[in-house]
């Protein structure tokens, strides 16, 4: 299955490459374009390339399943790709901050149509568990979680596929010993159509993924999890991600959409950055990370991988030391 | 190394931990003597406030260390 799956993900990150150099002129061309507001004179850039990952996401996933007859990686590709959707439909026309989380629940019902859900996570210190009650509310919740906190952690130049690298990376080896092959290669999938795109995106950013991208990531973290029964342990790996995200929400006070939110968690001058000195100012890991001092974009983006690979393999530490299986 | 990037440190091993603590718990639970469907759902509920308190309790540390760090911080480029 090694062959199978180093060419469906050098067929994903060569579609990737080749749409990213069609669909970036055309944007150009066309004016879809969006200002990156953390820098001074606030550029535009092409807005949004979540169909140039997306696409060779689902291409990749198709030759996989012709190759090897595993139907996880179609389940996968299906279920991300109803999330993009819906991120596609948010960046055209923006959806409201209450719809949005309820619709992302529906990747979820993509996979339980697909029998790829099996109720029986790993979860650390308890070992295999079995919860035939419980587990369809909290499965429908994850999703939409790691949807909405992949959303959040894309505010800055590369901070969301960096951050996705070290968060992931770690894992590779919890999916070999669990003989998840077919997670494995949609992670494999997802982490070449990503490449691309992440060469782009780092500061100076070329590109801007977009809802599309972001909540198509998230969707697609969260179906692997599900289909390796890994929830748990995914879920330790995106605690940057799960940071962000709830410290936004509880100190707002919930879902509410950017230009909803009176005060923003972080000031700018020349280039740089810090955390809002209102102390009613939202808490973001971006604000957490400049509490003390001004940063740059790009050390902030650093310091925010740096914690991604220290939950990844935290995740994957814990996952071989504290879960029995 | 700054407050700022020791905060958010903080923020991530302690969000593991309390991982960790609510997961210690769940097992307790499940080692218990389970009599019926309304018990465990009853056990399950407790597992899930337990949580839910500790999540909350995890956010007003992080918080406030966040407020102290930031009206105290030098604030200089």
């Amino acid at each position: 299955m090694l062959a199978e799956m180093t060419v469906a993900a050098s067929v994903a990150a060569l579609i990737s490459e080749l749409m990213h150099r069609a669909m970036v002129p055309r944007y150009m061309r066309r004016g879809l374009l969006s200002e990156d507001i953390h820098k001074t004179g606030r550029p535009k850039v092409p807005e949004p390339l979540g169909p140039a990952v997306y696409l060779p996401f689902l291409i990749a996933s198709i030759i996989f399943y012709a190759l090897t007859g595993e139907i996880a990686a179609i389940a996968v590709a299906s279920s991300s790709g109803l999330a993009f959707l819906i991120g596609l439909l948010d960046d055209i026309s923006p959806l409201g901050p209450e719809t949005k989380p309820l619709l992302l629940i529906l990747p979820a019902l993509v996979l339980i149509a697909m029998y790829q859900v099996i109720p029986r996570p790993y979860l650390p210190i308890v070992g295999r568990a079995r919860l035939y009650y419980v587990y369809w509310p909290i499965m429908l919740a994850l999703f939409t979680v790691f949807s909405n906190a992949v959303n959040m952690m894309d505010s800055l130049n590369g901070m969301m596929p960096l951050s996705i690298y070290a968060s992931t990376i770690p894992l590779v080896p919890v999916l070999i010993s669990l003989g998840r092959l077919d997670a494995l290669a949609s992670l494999l999938i997802l982490h070449s159509s990503l490449l691309p795109y992440c060469i782009r995106n780092k500061y100076p950013a070329k590109v801007f993924g977009g809802d599309s991208n972001s909540l198509f990531i998230g969707s697609a973290l969260a179906s692997i999890s599900v289909i390796s029964n890994t929830e748990a342990i995914f879920g330790i790996a995106l605690i940057p991600f799960l940071v962000s995200g709830f410290s936004i929400i509880a100190s707002v006070g919930g879902f509410k959409e950017r230009r909803q939110i009176g005060r923003r968690p972080v000031i700018l001058k020349d280039g740089m950055i810090k955390a809002n000195p209102d102390p009613r100012a939202p808490i973001s890991l971006i604000a957490i990370i400049t509490s003390e001092k001004w940063k740059r974009e790009p050390d902030i983006v650093r310091e925010a991988a740096t914690l991604s690979l220290i939950s990844g393999t935290l995740a994957s530490i814990t996952f071989f030391l504290l879960t029995p299986h | 190394m700054d407050k700022g990037t020791i905060l958010s440190i903080y923020a991530v091993i302690s969000g593991w931990f309390l991982i960790m603590i609510a997961l210690l718990l769940t097992k307790l639970i499940l080692s218990s003597d389970q009599k019926g469907f309304l018990i465990s759902a009853l056990y399950v509920l407790m597992g899930l406030t337990s949580l839910t308190l500790a999540l909350a309790l995890w956010y007003m540390s992080v918080k406030k260390l966040f407020l102290r760090i930031k009206l105290s911080g030098p604030g200089g480029t």
